[in-house]
């Protein structure tokens, strides 16, 4: 006849499988110890709460209480680690990010230069729908757009 | 009139252009979407820590004070919310990239306009000695037509260069991070989320049954733990939203890297309809999420 697990019996196995981890485990293992050390926990409190006069309170209360920090423990081990393993990732993004912002920096810097081409090929543009009186004005307009360019 | 045709080529290579970068740009407005849900989740792991201290912390035996309780939960649960902080930059690093594109989409729009409008001025204020204008409306503004859009299309391919090595080159990296806040959503946080709603539905079934008055005598007795409900039931609601929207999270992560990918795949092609269709589907599903927010 199966007898009812005390808090010890409830707690034995988890304590056993959370010990800590070593560096070869994953973020995912480290997340599911963290989910039996959770989990446990919450089985500890609730023979808790349902057996008030159980003789071993004071035993599960410690016990929940360990695996409560473990819990807490595990996961932002589990942080550190997504972390560690993404740091190359975030770097990079940034890093691209940064580079998309210095690219456009320098498009506002040469926004004078492109002024004088914009100039330079309406020349062009006057020497299609013009005369030659017309081509002779456009190049007169990029002598004007010079100062423009410069300021 | 001999100009029209010489507007229309104009209009038309700009107008392509612009179509041709609109996929980036609506991609980095979903993309920054998605870092805008996971925000609160990097958060939300302390403070559900925090919920379930408090939760446990009724049920012990000895003094109870509110306040004392809340100071506790914050301390023990103060390493989570630190390694929240590592959390949160995963999603920085989405909305860092994703406003990236964005820019880099749509800065061709307004590159030329000043050097159009500076063009057209210093050409229409010439003239000469006895005050005839050198250049006459319709051909200046003839030539500012293929002007803008030689000039343009130089700016243009440019930035199609840079945006296509942006995409190309970052999609690993951007697999990495949308991966790990997948997984820190859906498996640190959810666990966490978890742990605290095992712990007030147990809470929530012994009110339930300490509510119970056999007598109309015992009623008033029983009103607290009866009022006490609702309470836990709005709890156990929030917990449970929050759960559902770390979940969705990692489907609509998945619709993303796809349509990055897709994105790099069909770049040359114009108005490649499917990378579009899959950016829909990601915003749907984002918005689906905020719908159930919404409902809160």
């Amino acid at each position: 006849m199966p007898t009812t697990p005390t808090a010890a019996d409830i707690a034995a196995a988890a304590d056993a499988t959370t010990a800590a981890p070593s560096a070869s485990d994953t973020v995912d293992a480290l997340a599911d110890l963290a989910d039996l050390a959770g989990h446990t926990s919450t089985l500890l409190f609730d023979y808790r709460r349902n057996n008030p006069t159980a003789s071993d309170i004071a035993q599960a209360l410690n016990l929940e209480q360990t695996l409560d920090q473990r819990a807490i423990d595990l996961r932002v081990q589990a942080v550190k680690l997504l972390g560690a393993n993404a740091a190359d990732a975030l770097a990079q993004l940034k890093d691209a990010s940064q580079k998309v912002d210095d690219f456009l920096t320098d498009e506002k810097k040469i926004e004078g230069r492109l002024v004088l081409a914009s100039a330079v090929v309406g020349l062009a543009g006057a020497a299609l729908v013009g005369d030659a009186g017309g081509i002779l004005a456009a190049v007169v307009a990029v002598h004007a757009a010079l100062p423009d360019a410069k300021v | 009139m001999p100009f029209r045709p010489l507007a229309a080529i104009a209009a038309l290579l700009l107008g392509g252009c612009a179509a041709q970068m609109q996929p980036v740009a609506d991609f980095g407005a979903a993309a920054n979407h998605l870092a805008g849900v996971y925000k609160p989740f990097a958060a939300g792991m302390g403070a559900s820590c925090e919920q379930r201290e408090r939760y446990v912390a009724l049920g012990n035996p000895g003094p109870f004070d509110d306040a004392a309780t809340q100071r506790a939960a914050q301390e023990r649960c103060k390493p989570l919310k630190e390694a929240g902080v590592t959390a949160a930059l995963f999603g920085q690093a989405l909305a860092d990239y994703a406003a990236a594109l964005v820019k880099v989409s749509g800065a061709k729009a307004t590159a030329f306009d000043g050097d159009l409008r500076g063009l057209s001025g210093a050409a229409g204020k010439l003239a000469t000695r006895d005050g005839t204008p050198l250049f006459d409306s319709t051909k200046l503004a003839a030539a500012t037509k293929i002007a803008r859009a030689a000039a343009a299309l130089v700016t243009e391919a440019r930035l199609e260069v840079l945006t296509r090595e942006t995409l190309q080159d970052n999609q690993d990296a951007l697999k990495g991070v949308v991966e790990a806040m997948q997984t820190y959503a859906d498996k640190v946080y959810a666990g966490q989320l978890t742990d605290t709603h095992d712990v007030m539905t147990g809470e929530l079934d012994r009110l339930v049954v300490a509510s119970n008055a056999p007598t109309q005598a015992e009623v008033e007795s029983r009103l607290p733990w009866r009022f006490a409900q609702t309470a836990a039931r709005a709890d156990i609601a929030a917990n449970e939203l929050e759960a559902r929207r770390a979940r969705a999270f990692a489907k609509t992560a998945d619709a993303l890297l796809a349509a990055h990918a897709d994105l790099i795949a069909n770049f040359d092609k114009i108005g490649g309809a499917r990378r579009l269709e899959l950016v829909s589907a990601f915003v749907a599903q984002v918005q689906a999420i905020n719908d159930d927010a919404a409902a809160l």
